[in-house]
């Protein structure tokens, strides 16, 4: 009787194991990272600021974030710095406006590369290759050196690396001896970045760990779409895909998607990604775009990126009555959203001074 | 007085007296000591913590984090360790014969150390559990935000204990098919990384379709993650479902019984 109950429950596993797979894509799609914390770019600076967080070394709360951890230093050449990524320092120094940008290049182009993913754009993460970041590191102290300011402005300002310079190690020999086996570099010095395409495999690493990784799977397409060549252009849309599909609601993906088809000269199906991504921010900005925990200051900037992006493309594609409904449809769910509203502005200014002559051309003709 | 105690050990069921020898086993091996050494370090750590101060509510909470995800962690290393020696030792030692010679048949004794295992590591994770989440609530309140929810952590415990079943299983039938150092190796790896593997090998797939058959094989390989709740508590999400809870406890339990019935039939073909 035993044996034969054995055998039925036996029966039983075997039945229910053929189709835990689909049990296992469901419970893997479930969202329940709803206060997502950890993930919050905030609270990543804080606990990389951390002494105790330094004292207990790279251990982080998961993967992704470790492998993240570990492409800072391996941008910098190898030489590991303090931790050093000021959030908000950076949304105070960052680039001007249409900084960077050609004259010729038309409004969308210029907002395209003012917002590029705000949430990215660090001195670790830049999207744009071409940007000099030796000036976001050692600016400060490279004018300093320039300009023979006093030094102890210069050190205010230096960002020191882990093995200390001659001046501040006490160690003597041990400590001329590490500089000399490991990575370093003078931190007055301007900081030598590699090429962030040599970063792509710790992005591949690091949303393989953690699928619901936005932020890699956003810098790992930017900078895959950095490369220009029709292979890498359709790496980088199946990566975003990809991330898509593990995060369906996470508004900056179909956003990064919008930029890269873009680049793959797909006007359209980018139209289609920047509407879908400024749907999913309006449904997940909180009203008036206040900021917390959940809602940072890069949330609003690429929700309004979003926004602002399917406006103008739209203007582009459609026409700009068309673009004028959408972006006033955009205004009317949320308020205040960041771009949104100079964008509109310009439109009417447009379609008025497009009616204007027509209105004079009409009374011109009549007799 | 002995007597009846040993009228009453006569009566109980030889597979809950297996079972009882495998977790009194698995607590006298020095690897607990060892874990309770690693957590003692992290309740140090906790205590300067507390003395020196925490710079802001994000340490606070990344601290908790890291204490309930070590508490699992070595838990889970405990039951893998013990999982894996269980019936080598067994067999190497040839203790398993006047087990077998017992009116146990090898089912019941397969089931019996997997059991043992999993009570053993369920007996570990408990106050490992209670140290790396007591010492940061009460010593750095700023660990805790108004959104961490009680109930989630008490899913989350549930859960845990259901995933080192699912090691517990896994790891007992690895033993019996490769050597107990592979094996814990390679459960080790499917505990902690095996649902990556769906990831990696759907992404090299030609199609989608490819990629869909990918994702579906490597999904019957356990993703513990599913199991796993202590980033959501200590991110202030939200308690599951009880439907949610319920298909993650029968996700468990589908595995550790599949593991279980093929650790008997390996078992049941193996000479001794």
């Amino acid at each position: 009787m035993s044996r034969q109950l054995s055998q039925a429950a036996g029966w039983v596993a075997a039945a229910a194991f053929v189709f835990v797979p689909a049990l296992g894509m469901r419970l893997a799609n479930e969202e329940i990272h709803v206060g997502a914390r950890s993930q919050d770019p905030l609270a990543q600076e804080q606990r990389n600021q951390s002494a105790m967080a330094v004292i207990l070394g790279d251990f982080r709360t998961n993967l992704g974030d470790m492998l993240f951890v570990k492409t800072e230093t391996y941008l910098d050449s190898g030489i590991r710095y303090e931790p050093h990524i000021d959030l908000a320092s950076l949304e105070t120094s960052g680039e001007e406006p249409g900084q960077g940008s050609d004259s010729s290049t038309n409004s969308l182009e210029r907002f395209e590369s003012r917002v590029a993913p705000a949430n990215i754009h660090t001195a670790e993460t830049c999207t744009d290759p071409s940007h000099n970041h030796e000036h976001d590191h050692a600016a400060d102290h490279e004018t300093s050196v320039t300009t023979a300011h006093n030094s102890e402005d210069e050190d205010k300002h230096l960002v020191e690396t882990i093995i200390p310079r001659p001046e501040k190690d006490f160690r003597g020999f041990v400590g001329r001896l590490q500089r000399e086996v490991k990575p370093w570099r003078d931190p007055r010095e301007p900081h030598q970045h590699t090429a962030g395409t040599e970063l792509l495999p710790w992005y591949r690493l690091a949303t393989l760990g953690d699928p619901h990784n936005v932020r890699s799977y956003m810098i790992g397409a930017w900078w895959l779409k950095t490369m220009r060549t029709p292979e890498q252009l359709a790496e980088a849309e199946k990566f975003v895909r990809e991330g898509i599909k593990n995060n369906p609601t996470a508004f900056q993906m179909p956003l990064m998607l919008g930029y890269v088809l873009r680049a793959r000269k797909d006007d359209a199906a980018a139209l289609g990604a920047f509407k879908e991504a400024a749907e999913l921010a309006l449904k997940a900005r909180p009203p008036g775009g206040e900021e917390s925990a959940r809602w940072t200051t890069y949330n609003e900037e690429d929700a309004g990126a979003a926004c602002t992006l399917a406006v103008l493309l739209t203007r582009e594609l459609v026409g700009p009555q068309e673009a004028l409904d959408l972006g006033t449809r955009y205004h009317n769910a949320q308020q205040n959203l960041p771009g949104l509203e100079i964008s509109l502005r310009r439109l009417r200014e447009t379609i008025a001074s497009q009616d204007a002559p027509t209105t004079s051309t009409a009374i011109e003709n009549q007799p | 007085m002995s007597n009846a105690m040993n009228q009453a050990e006569r009566a109980e069921s030889p597979l809950l007296i297996l079972l009882r020898g495998s977790m009194i086993e698995a607590m006298r091996r020095r690897g607990f000591v060892v874990l309770l050494i690693f957590m003692a370090l992290y309740l140090g750590g906790i205590a300067v913590a507390a003395v020196v101060g925490v710079e802001n509510p994000a340490t606070a909470t990344f601290l908790l984090n890291l204490g309930l995800e070590m508490a699992f962690l070595l838990a889970l290393l405990a039951t893998i360790l013990t999982a894996a020696r269980q019936i080598p030792d067994d067999m190497e030692l040839r203790t398993v014969h006047p087990l077998l010679a017992k009116p146990l048949v090898r089912g019941q004794y397969v089931t019996g150390r997997i059991l043992g295992a999993w009570l053993g590591g369920t007996l570990a994770f408990i106050p490992l559990f209670l140290l790396g989440w007591a010492p940061p609530v009460f010593l750095l309140p700023s660990a805790m935000a108004e959104s961490n929810s009680s109930a989630l952590l008490m899913q989350s415990f549930v859960l845990q204990i259901t995933a080192l079943g699912v090691a517990a299983a896994v790891t007992t039938m690895l033993s019996l098919i490769m050597p107990r150092g592979m094996a814990v190796i390679v459960a080790l790896a499917l505990m902690l990384q095996g649902h990556s593997l769906t990831g990696i090998v759907a992404s090299r797939t030609p199609s989608e379709t490819a990629a869909t058959v990918a994702r579906w094989t490597t999904n019957y390989l356990p993703n513990l993650d599913l199991l796993r709740l202590t980033t959501a508590y200590t991110d202030g999400a939200p308690a599951l479902s009880a439907m949610s809870v319920l298909a993650r406890l029968g996700y468990g339990a589908i595995f550790a019984a599949a593991a279980t019935m093929l650790a008997i039939a390996l078992f049941r073909r193996r000479p001794l």
